[in-house]
């Protein structure tokens, strides 16, 4: 049952913190930066399994690996972004949250380019060459 | 045709699903737009793959050069980042290289006027001199420091040995060769023994084909060091070829 030891860390921590927060807010955000970034370090031994399970099944397909590279690369950037945005956001800089999002979007889109550039290369390819 | 309808049908449907497990994976919907948009291009690029096989495009070449072109410059740029350690490995590295070629040609420049000099004050038959140098750091600078000063002297005749022993100091010192080692850590405590236990001419302690010097040569030659480089008496190892 570890989504009781989860839940229990993050009702811990947040009693923690309301404790805290009254005489050092520093030490509150510590603490929730802390904890944030426990669980999801846990939980991200959880994902490999899922990874492996993706893996499996574009071995078993015959999906280029390429496909699955990008699209592993992207889920990253997503949690990473997202991550370092919500501790940022726990700070109270919204603006640089929204800041650290905006660039994991650019980077997943990055990620489209050639994608989109084989794509419009073949169809170019397909249209007939006397026009 | 079958057999091929299949694999096409087959790679559809795994695009699909693993789509499909890709947004349940993601952590927020802000990202959802965006993932979709790659996700979607990936399951069209498999809808078309019959299409571009007809047409004979290597998609997947293409694909494996576009991404792999991409992957290649994020990777230089984080090559860049990391150089900035390997740099500094490679400067501490050159440094090192460059004290050991100085302290090399040290060694040998010392040798030189070492043996120049004794050959022309003392007239020493001198076979060979050999100076080591040890690195000593203090306060985090290492400094080379004279280790230890091997002479060697050309070895004698035992007629002549017999003559020196008579009388004549002039052909005492053409006849010995005299090796001088000078140990200056490792070596002393050998070297402090032999001086003490052995006494002069060519008998008893040799190490492989070397003996102890006549004492007058040894104490000229190490008066001459001390005075001339500062070496410590005990750092200093005077030998002769045995016949």
């Amino acid at each position: 049952m570890e989504i009781i030891q989860v839940v229990g860390l993050g009702l811990m921590s947040t009693v923690l913190i309301l404790v805290v927060r009254e005489q050092k807010p520093m030490f509150a955000f510590l603490l929730a930066a802390f904890t944030g970034l426990f669980i999801f370090l846990y939980l991200i031994g959880k994902i490999d399994i899922v990874i492996t399970v993706l893996e499996d099944l574009a071995n078993r397909s015959g999906i280029p690996s390429i496909y699955l590279k990008t699209i592993l690369k992207i889920i990253g950037i997503a949690y990473i972004a997202e991550f370092g945005a919500q501790i940022v956001r726990d700070a109270g800089q919204e603006s640089i949250a929204s800041k650290i999002e905006f660039a994991g979007k650019v980077f997943i889109l990055v990620m489209a380019v050639p994608i989109i550039s084989v794509i419009v290369e073949t169809v170019i390819g397909l249209l007939p060459a006397g026009s | 045709m079958v057999a091929w309808l299949s694999d096409w049908l087959r790679d559809i449907i795994a695009i699909i699903l693993i789509a499909v497990f890709v947004e349940l994976l993601l952590p927020n919907k802000a990202m959802l737009r965006y993932v979709r948009l790659v996700v979607g291009l990936f399951i069209l690029l498999t809808i078309m793959s019959p299409i571009l096989k007809v047409l004979q495009t290597d998609l997947n070449t293409m694909l494996d050069d576009g991404l792999s072109s991409w992957t290649q410059s994020a990777a230089e740029q984080s090559l860049n980042m990391q150089g900035l350690s390997e740099i500094q490995q490679n400067a501490q590295r050159l440094t090192e290289k460059r004290e050991q070629e100085a302290a090399k040609l040290t060694e040998i420049t010392l040798e030189d006027t070492i043996r120049n000099e004794l050959t022309k004050r003392l007239k020493a038959p001198i076979e060979e001199v050999d100076a080591e140098l040890s690195w000593v750091s203090e306060s985090g600078v290492r400094t080379p420091r004279l280790d230890k000063v091997t002479i060697s002297l050309r070895a004698l005749n035992k007629e002549e040995d017999v003559k020196t022993d008579g009388q004549d100091s002039n052909s005492v010192k053409e006849v010995q060769a005299v090796a001088i080692d000078i140990n200056i850590e490792s070596d002393i405590a050998a070297s402090g023994e032999k001086d003490d236990s052995t006494t002069p001419a060519e008998d008893t302690a040799e190490e492989e084909g070397w003996t102890v010097a006549s004492p007058a040569d040894e104490q000229a030659i190490r008066s001459l060091l001390a005075e001339g480089w500062g070496i410590a008496a005990k750092d200093i190892i005077v030998r002769q070829q045995v016949n």
